[in-house]
């Protein structure tokens, strides 16, 4: 399974940050949204830089994808308010869990799961990650 | 969260009406159900170890959620029918007639939780009392509970609000119940590596693959298969997904694959458990000594608030 990423996306904001030294700036004063029973997805470690936060399904991240630094599932309790998260788009490639109410601060640390021999087992979900969906693990 | 499938019992009717907060009645979870079921009392005779503590943890949850202003329904945990994983290959071939790869069980999992009441009633607060219930049920913010998986990834947890109350009144200490919970939950994906990586499942994914070759599906192993197959919104249909799953099946039971997988899933399982037996231990004594109080919880002799 082959996958876009954002390569062109991601020098761009290497060139800029180096015409207007912003980024970091940027980065430290990024707000941490209020919770809404979400999974949040940052591009900072540690909660910095809230990209964005999903509440259902998501077979794509969009301008998160392949970026993503830190997760916190703060989804309400209920059915189905783990996460899997998958290397590729539209839930393809390997995945890997996030139960209810977990953070995990540093992507770098986790890598994909087995996931049935599927594309992307193995690689760290750091900048990894395209789509993710709501499940029970 | 572990959310086991509840057996319903035929003999606890009652007793499941009660547990499901009047939700198999229609109505919401309230606080009067509670004193309903402390009246009633629940049977666990007929429950698993790991329903019973399952049960006892939603129940526990429900009631403290009401106490925090806020309704909770239990359900029984994603209760789709047949639901199963195939981690190494589908070797159940009446299953694979029934699903195919499983989108049906897929799309279903997917209107499950658009109907999850718990979901709908989350979504029908006003803003403010959204994030309310959720600091109420989540913590304010994830941190208090820290955990390091065995392969060295730090993860954490609030440890406040209802769900480490839960794990902190049933297990008895919610940051050991947290390590305990995530060592345990790293031991089948370590399993499932360790098995691929073995020469014998090389060697016997060979076999599987001739066997598909013949039948017309040119794929050397089942995780080429299954990358072949189209998203889950635009599946093969039904009968050609039918008829790969069920093939991939019968060869994976003539090939000798199913067999291969099922002998080195139980000496991996063997090896890591020795491998981690004091991390595993502890999981093991925190549920052994959380079941009397989860029975206690959900016999309502004692609710322990």
């Amino acid at each position: 399974m082959t996958r876009m990423r954002n390569i062109v996306a991601a020098s761009m904001l290497v060139a800029l940050a180096a015409l207007t030294g912003a980024v970091d700036a940027q980065a430290a004063t990024a707000t941490k949204r209020d919770p809404d029973g979400f999974l949040f997805v940052y591009n900072g470690i540690y909660q910095l830089d809230n990209c964005d936060q999903f509440d259902g399904n998501m077979p794509t991240w969009g301008n998160c994808a392949n970026k993503s630094e830190s997760l916190w599932n703060n989804g309400y309790p209920g059915n189905l308010d783990d996460v899997l998260v998958f290397w590729g788009y539209n839930y393809g490639g390997a995945w890997r869990g996030l139960y209810n109410g977990a953070l995990l601060n540093n992507l770098s640390e986790f890598t994909f799961d087995y996931s049935n021999g599927e594309p992307g087992h193995g690689k760290p979900l750091w900048h990894n990650i395209a789509s993710s969906k709501w499940v029970n693990l | 969260m572990n959310r086991k499938v509840l057996i319903a019992v035929g003999s606890a009717v009652v007793g499941l009406a009660c547990l499901f907060g009047g939700d198999a009645l229609g109505g919401p979870a309230k606080a009067v159900c509670r004193s309903g079921c402390a009246g009633i009392g629940y049977s666990t005779t007929n429950l698993s170890d790991a329903d019973t503590l399952h049960a006892a943890e939603q129940v526990l949850l429900r009631d403290c959620m009401v106490r925090a202003g806020f309704e909770y329904q239990i359900t029984p945990a994603s209760a789709v029918p047949d639901q199963r994983t195939f981690p190494y290959v589908i070797d159940d071939i009446a299953w694979a007639q029934r699903h195919g790869y499983g989108t049906d069980i897929q799309r279903s999992l997917t209107a499950l939780r658009a109907a999850d009441p718990n979901q709908r009633y989350f979504h029908s607060l006003p803003a403010a009392r959204r994030a309310a219930a959720l600091v109420a049920a989540n913590g304010a913010r994830p941190t208090g509970l820290v955990a390091k998986d065995p392969q060295g990834g730090v993860m954490t947890h609030s440890d406040q609000g209802c769900q480490a109350d839960v794990d902190r009144e049933l297990y008895g200490d919610a940051q050991a119940w947290f390590q305990a919970k995530v060592t345990a939950q790293a031991m089948s994906p370590m399993k499932v590596e360790r098995v691929t990586a073995d020469s014998r499942f090389t060697t016997a994914t060979a076999g599987w693959a001739g066997c598909m070759r013949s039948a017309g599906y040119h794929y050397d192993n089942p995780a080429k298969a299954r990358e072949a197959l189209p998203p889950p919104e635009k599946p093969l249909p039904f009968a050609g997904e039918r008829r790969m799953a069920v093939t991939e099946a019968q060869c994976a039971v003539s090939s000798g694959l199913s067999a291969t997988t099922k002998a080195l899933d139980t000496q991996y399982e063997l090896e890591l458990h020795r491998q981690y037996s004091h991390d595993l231990g502890i999981e093991s004594a925190l549920k052994q000594a959380a079941l009397p109080r989860a029975r206690d919880v959900l016999s309502g002799t004692d609710h322990g608030f």
